[in-house]
């Protein structure tokens, strides 16, 4: 018998081959990114939910939804990480009507990424899921929620995006450093602050110790002077008021603290290593930078506390945002989806919330002020967040769109000029230039 | 001698509408193939030809249809036929002075990347082609493309790094040699750009080196014996031999990584962001599109997809200028 393959034989054979192929293709598959949470197999109402790897890293999640999916049989909450172009997907078929994901995280409210997420139709409305969730913490999520961070997550009226920790700019600072020249606090006003630093610098020399730093972003650095300079940091247009006496004394505040080489070049260039060497005494940052200090150099050398302003006055507070999960639009199981995160991040989740808080992010919700951090005394290093939780308290959020980046980027474009050894640029021209810009690329904007 | 065709027909209608129908299909094939030859080429080279149309030709068709119009990701009344401009775009393109600046950027960084990375692939190919132990070779090679496999975000941020102002190894180093304040590579608005040729360099010339080589074990070593015999110095020979051998590389090398080059990437890796460097020094114009399209305002995306059309309009001349000059020496 011949053994050569026919011509007609191997078509049938790629036939059958591609046959089983496209058989195995429409088989369903694990999303990509599910990291097997462990959940039971497949059946019954599966929740998948995308999150960023630096979420599910410093937060349990999966652990959660492990212990989700055995108090309630028959749902299967799988976390998965996010994955280069999930938005567009998501957005697609949600266009076409089956969403494959229930739930997303981790937008910032008052910032940028929240409000993109709502004005795209990303996410839907969570108010009526929430009223009907039979989670013990749903209810409890919005009455207990600090005020400004409910109002930052609200659009129209309509509740968004549920936030597990918020973060604000912060004054981070070493204690060891202040104290050898006299210094017990945190300077309240930009005077007291210019001194100390001045103070560190002499003390500090032989060591290198850059006495301050801030980070390069309008909100970390020029951005929070001017909260702490105007009550209502924001004009009509919903920029910040470049072109106020307070905006202008910001910028030379920031200039006069960079030219006395009381910061690194520039006011941040290279803080980080700095900080971590122990060459830096203070960073104007998100109040996790100082858990991050803490982590290094222990609880008792870095504290936080909230950023000096113009006059000791609260004035605006700070910039702050949430770190928020909600619900994709069109999601299927989105009242799972809910209940899921009502399980996780809910206020009766004591535990969750103590991960929170050791993580160096902010809890949201007052009673994990009143039973963790003023009632537990294994949570006594991080009394520093009442503080911050009273500063966001009346903080004025960002206004509700996506310009603020607009500002960011020419801010950073002016403020190096501004600062750049031999410049001749003044903080007013430094200002003006920074409005007419950002007021040129609004236009842009608008249709 | 064979079946008269009136017979074989009726033959077939006595067999019933399912074999009319078979061999109907039978004589339509057979036609196809006298013309167009054998039609299951088309059936295997079927996927392939829809993911190219998936894939490829449909995201160029998209973007094109995208750089005449308002498209907005933010504002979903802007996306498909709503959204069409006509000519705005390009209006405000010739308008948009930061584009032109950025344009100016990038070509000042491609005026240096694209000889730096020529001179040193070649010199690179050059020194490994002259190991004659395989072994060696092997390992140089290897070394040569090591940046081009290892990812970019790891590279860019070694050489952070390297750069920091304080701590860097390399101003920690000038600093050993008595250098009081060294440069703040990175930081400074006169250095940025001129600091961001270097990673760039270093991250693409080892393929460049590996065409070059391949283009060097391509040339006859007995043209090189006989030069030797007759006198010619290794200068000479690389002058007269290798250069003018490896031109149908150099324009495959030109055609491939010449042009305006947007370093995207690169830039927002060392600068963190789309901050186009400091004061915007290195903001070259693939920083800038990314920027109007994914991070400012309501996301122009239209309008990106212009300034990404002109650029590719751009370098698509620069790949004529290429083919037109070495036309004659083309592999």
């Amino acid at each position: 018998m011949s053994t050569r393959i026919t011509r007609r034989t191997f078509l049938k054979m790629t036939a059958t081959g591609l046959a089983g192929a496209a058989l195995a293709a429409c088989q369903p598959l694990p999303a990509p990114g599910a990291t097997g949470t462990g959940a039971p197999a497949a059946e019954g109402k599966v929740v998948r939910i995308i999150l960023p790897s630096w979420a599910t890293g410093e937060i349990p999640f999966d652990t959660t939804a492990r212990q989700f999916n055995e108090a309630n049989p028959g749902v299967n909450v799988q976390i998965q990480t996010d994955f280069e172009g999930w938005e567009t997907k998501v957005l697609a078929q949600i266009s076409a009507g089956k969403v494959e994901w229930s739930g997303v995280g981790i937008a910032s409210s008052a910032s940028s990424s929240l409000p993109r997420w709502i004005l795209t139709g990303l996410v839907q409305p969570l108010d009526d899921l929430i009223a009907a969730s039979k989670e013990k913490g749903a209810v409890d999520m919005t009455t207990d929620m600090l005020p400004t961070l409910r109002a930052a997550s609200t659009h129209d009226g309509k509740f968004y995006g549920i936030p597990y920790s918020f973060e604000n700019i912060s004054f981070n600072w070493r204690t060891d450093y202040f104290d050898a020249v006299g210094a017990k606090e945190a300077p309240k006003d930009w005077e007291t602050w210019l001194s100390i630093a001045q103070e560190i610098k002499k003390w500090g020399a032989d060591k290198k110790i850059i006495p301050s730093a801030f980070i390069e972003d309008l909100d970390a650095s020029v951005g929070s002077l001017i909260y702490g300079s105007l009550d209502q940091p924001f004009d009509d247009n919903m920029i910040l008021k470049w072109d106020s006496p307070e905006a202008v004394e910001a910028l030379t505040f920031y200039k006069k603290m960079v030219d006395g080489e009381l910061t690194p070049p520039h006011g941040f260039d290279g803080w980080l290593d700095a900080y971590y060497a122990g060459q830096l005494a203070s960073v104007q940052a998100q109040s996790s930078r100082g858990v991050w200090g803490q982590l290094s150099f222990g609880t008792d050398k870095v504290t936080t506390s909230p950023v000096p302003t113009r006059d000791g006055k609260p004035h605006a507070g700070t910039p702050f945002w949430g770190n928020c999960v909600a619900v994709l639009n069109k999601a299927p199981n989105a009242q799972e989806a809910l209940d899921y995160f009502a399980y996780t991040m809910g206020p009766q989740n004591v535990d969750f919330q103590k991960t929170v808080i050791k993580t160096g992010k902010t809890p949201v919700y007052e009673s994990a002020y009143k039973a963790i951090i003023n009632g537990d005394p294994q949570f006594k290093t991080y009394a520093w967040m009442n503080d911050m939780r009273d500063q966001v308290d009346h903080s004025v959020a960002r206004p509700f769109n996506n310009y603020f980046s607009i500002q960011d980027t020419y801010y950073r474009k002016y403020i190096v000029q501004l600062v750049e050894p031999g410049s001749t640029m003044t903080p007013e021209e430094c200002a003006k230039h920074i409005l007419e810009d950002s007021q040129a690329e609004i236009a842009k904007q608008k249709l | 001698m064979s079946q008269p065709r009136v017979e074989r027909v009726d033959q077939v209608r006595e067999q019933g509408t399912g074999a009319v129908a078979t061999q109907f299909l039978r004589e339509l094939l057979g036609l196809r193939r006298e013309k167009w030859g054998n039609l299951w080429g088309y059936v295997f080279i079927a996927p392939a030809v829809l993911l190219y149309f998936v894939f490829q030709a449909w995201p160029i068709l998209r973007g094109l249809f995208m750089a005449f119009s308002d498209y907005r990701w933010l504002i979903p009344q802007t996306h498909g036929w709503a959204g069409f401009n006509g000519l705005a775009n390009w209006v405000e393109m010739f308008r948009d002075e930061t584009f032109w600046q950025s344009f100016l950027i990038a070509v000042k960084f491609s005026l240096m990347f694209v000889p730096l990375t020529l001179i040193l692939s070649l010199l690179t190919a050059v020194l490994i082609s002259q190991i004659n132990n395989g072994f060696s070779a092997a390992i140089y090679r290897v070394i040569a493309y090591m940046p081009v496999i290892l990812p970019i975000s790891i590279g860019m941020l070694v050489w952070v790094k390297l750069f920091d102002v304080r701590f860097g190894y390399l101003n920690v180093l000038l600093q050993d040699f008595g250098m009081a304040n060294p440069p703040n590579w990175l930081g400074s608005p006169k250095m940025a750009l001129y600091t961001m040729v270097l990673p760039t360099v270093w991250s693409k010339f080892g393929s460049w080196t590996l065409l070059f080589l391949i283009g060097i074990y391509n040339i006859n070593r007995e043209i090189y014996e006989a030069a030797r015999v007759d006198g010619a110095s290794g200068w000479r020979q690389f002058l007269n031999i290798t250069l003018p051998l490896l031109k149908p590389v150099f324009t495959l090398v030109l055609v491939l990584g010449s042009g305006v080059v947007s370093v995207t990437e690169e830039s927002m890796l060392l600068f963190g962001g789309t901050t186009g460097g400091p004061a915007e020094s290195a903001l070259t114009t693939g920083v800038y599109l990314y920027r109007t399209a994914f991070i400012h305002g309501d996301m122009r995306m239209g309008y990106a997809a212009t300034l990404s059309l002109f650029l590719g309009l751009v370098n698509m001349l620069i790949t004529v200028f290429v083919f037109t000059t070495l036309r004659s020496e083309r592999a």
